[in-house]
Parts: structure tokens; sequence; C-alpha cells
């Protein structure tokens, strides 16, 4: 398919959205019993799930940190969750990519010292891939992070933004991602608003151009922040209710 | 009373004001929540009020072993120099998946430390409690106990028949069906 505007006149995108419009974003927390935290993070056709186990003891024990917390990273992309259906493997070079931008966004974050020489394991599922892949990831990550009630010192959003025909454009599909355009990833702490990490890719951009970039995404950032912020509290409210509920 | 929800990385008081403690951490003269729950704030007898997070779920700081915790352990196989154990619960907390447990000879009994033979103590498949004495060092990866108290031992045991084992003495426990005695290192628990 030829696209000749990813942006038209009227500002609207291909799939109808203006150029600062997120998609919608569902979030549900604690679905799966086996683990002790886990969260599912849907933004679009986006879909990724995350659970998260530990702290355990270390399975691998040449990796074991001995004042801190290890972090394992283990990310599956399910072989019908992309347009080609290949089956990624575990050496591919984006899986390491992402469990590298992971675990570096979450070792600040987390209180690792509180758990001396034991290990965080993380597991990522993508079940549907349509771009915003590693900020759907982190975010999935911090929901699951905080059910499983791991002691950390901030919220984690993060957005994926792209500069395209000469637009900055916010929350990118699949198509706008494979554009050609340079794509940029941002995870902040939302109540302190800093940037914990920043992914670039096909860097050729102003500086100008960047600084708009990296404030529209933070801006995203930020009201993603708002709609976990809610989940969060709507389902601690539900625990809360259902155990005096029990009691009763 | 605050019924507010907090979420971690919340501002939720001063550091002048209160003191920190479960499931909160000190920036900048401001405590801040690292977790999910309710507040809750406690005043001690010295003046000094703590705030805490209140969280009814299971969190993962309670689940790992600290020095001094009370530990149910199993034993899995016993040698002359050590016991290797899983251990299961810390305190009343059940753990997911077990952590590994050594326990040293001399760490057995308070007294007669040179006259100690492991298999008049345990047995495997034993359920003990014990108290954890060390984190362990980075190579072993296993947490050291010791069962040096007098409510420290074997809680329950079944002998070769398939019976099961009650306390007769500090050093004996026996069999109701055949009068058998064993000796094991028993935990005297009081009501």
């Amino acid at each position: 398919m030829e696209i000749s505007e990813y942006v038209n006149p009227e500002g609207l995108r291909i799939d109808g959205r203006r150029r600062k419009e997120l998609r919608k974003i569902e979030i549900e927390m604690g679905k799966l019993e086996q683990v002790d935290g886990s969260a599912l993070f849907v933004e679009g056709f986006t879909r990724v799930m995350a659970s998260v186990c530990g702290p355990k003891e270390v399975e691998n024990r040449s990796k074991a940190v001995e004042d801190k917390a290890f972090i394992s990273v283990e990310f599956l992309s399910a072989t019908f969750s992309t347009r080609k259906r290949t089956k990624m493997s575990k050496k591919d070079r984006r899986v390491l990519e992402i469990c590298s931008i992971i675990r570096k966004t979450f070792e600040p974050v987390l209180q690792l010292e509180l758990f001396p020489e034991s290990e965080i394991s993380i597991f990522i599922q993508v079940l549907q891939a349509d771009g915003g892949v590693e900020s759907a990831c982190i975010n999935a990550v911090t929901l699951a992070l905080i059910d499983a009630g791991i002691p950390m010192i901030d919220f984690v959003c993060s957005c994926t933004g792209t500069y395209l025909d000469s637009f900055c454009i916010l929350d990118t599909n699949f198509i706008e991602e494979t554009a050609g355009g340079s794509i940029l990833i941002a995870a902040i702490l939302a109540k302190s608003k800093k940037v914990v990490s920043t992914q670039m890719k096909i860097s050729r951009l102003k500086m100008e151009n960047f600084t708009e970039l990296l404030e529209l995404v933070v801006d995203g950032c930020s009201r993603i922040y708002d709609l976990m912020e809610d989940a969060t509290r709507k389902r601690t409210k539900e625990q809360l209710n259902s155990q005096t509920a029990l009691i009763k | 009373m605050n019924k507010k929800i907090i979420i971690p990385g919340e501002r939720i008081g001063k550091a002048s004001e209160y003191e920190s403690g479960k499931g909160t951490y000190i920036n900048n003269n401001y405590i801040y929540s690292s977790q999910l729950g309710k507040i809750k704030i406690e005043s001690k007898q010295t003046g000094k009020k703590i705030i805490e997070i209140e969280n009814k779920q299971e969190t993962a700081i309670s689940k790992i072993p600290k020095i001094g915790d009370k530990v149910t352990c199993k034993v899995i196989k016993i040698n002359p120099r050590l016991i290797k154990v899983h251990i299961y619960c810390v305190e009343e907390k059940q753990l997911n998946e077990p952590f590994f447990g050594i326990i040293l000879t001399h760490d057995i009994k308070s007294t007669e430390i040179d006259k100690i033979k492991v298999e008049n103590c345990f047995k495997p498949n034993d359920v003990i409690l014990a108290e954890v004495i060390s984190l362990g060092e980075s190579r072993s990866f296993s947490y050291y106990l010791s069962t040096a108290k007098d409510d420290l031992g074997v809680i329950l045991s079944i002998n070769s028949d398939g019976f099961f084992l009650f306390p007769y003495s500090d050093s004996e426990m026996i069999c109701h069906e055949n009068q058998s005695k064993e000796k094991r290192k028993v935990a005297i628990l009081k009501k």
C-alpha cells in the first residue's frame, strides 16, 4: 500500500486520529493466578501481557548480585502477533534489545537493595503488535510490578512518538512506525517528571525537532499515567471491597 | 482516618514530622510511598509517629527471610557436618517456592556441642522450626539456620512404619502405635 501523506490537510492521521491523540487504552491487573503479579495493557491493537515472579531464589547462580536483587527479563512475541507470521528466537537482536530496555528502565526505579541475593523475573508476552510495543511493555511491567507489591520509588510510564512529514506524531501505530521517520521511545517517572530512558530509532533529526518531539512524548506519558493511576486505584478498591465482604 | 488509596511515588508526608516505615522511602526531606495500599499512622511511646503503607495482600518484603525470623522447614539431606533443608514458611507467611537453608552441626543444640550426632537429632523429611542466623555467603546461596533454643527443633515426624511420632522428652519422640522411641531434637512448644 502506497501512502502519500501520513497527516492529511485536515490534520487527521491514517487511522483517523489527530496528531496528539492517544489510542484507546485498556488495563487489566491481576489476571493470572500462578504468578505474583500480572497485568494486561491494551493500546489500540497492541496487546501486551506482563507477569512478575519474585523475589525468589536465583536460578542461575552465577548471575546473582551480593547486595541487591537481580532482574531477569524474558520477552516472547507470539507468532500470530505481527503481520509476518514468523517465529522470533530468544536470541533475536530485537528481543535482546527490548529485554535490555526493560532492565535498564526498571533497575533505578525498583528498591532492589531490599532483597539481597534474590531474583525478580519479568515475563512479557506480546499478543498483538501494532506499533509502540516497547512502550506498552514498559507500561505493562510497571502495572505487574505494582500488582506484585514490589517496592518502587515511582510510577514508570512510557510512550512512543515519531517525526513524520515534518510533523510530530504521538502514539504511533505499525504503519507510522515503519514509515521511516525517527522514532522516539521515552519512559518517565510520573510523579517527579524525570526521564528514565529514551530510545531513538533511525536517528536523523534536527535538535529543535527533537526537543519538540520529546516534549510531546513526555506529555503523552503523563496522559497515559492518569489512565494507569485510575486503573490501579479502581483495582485496589475492588480488592479491598471483596476482602471486607469476605470478612463479613 | 484517611481512606485514600496510595500509589507508588506519591508524596505522603514530611520527614520532620514522621518516621518512614514499611513501604515508604525518604527523598529530599519528604516521605514517599513505594507500594500500593492505604496509609497507616502509628505513634510510638517516644512521641515519634511512624508512617507506613498497609496492604492486606501479602507483599514481597515479608516473603524474604530476615535474620531472627522463625522459619518452618523440611529436612532434605543430612550428613555428619551439616543438614540441608528447604524453607517453606517465614514466620506465618507461606512461600510460593522454597528457599534453601543449611544448619551446621554446632548450631543444632546450645549444650554439649562436641557430642552432637546429626542422626540423633534429625532425619530426612522431618518438619522443623528454626531461626535464621545468617543470610549466607555469596557463593553458597543458602540461609544459615539454627535450632539452638528450646522452642526450636522437630515439630512433625513420621517413622519408617508410616506412623506419626509425638514428643516424649526434649530428645526423644514416641510412636503411640507400637511404643517405639526415636531420638530427635524436639521443639518444646509453649502454649
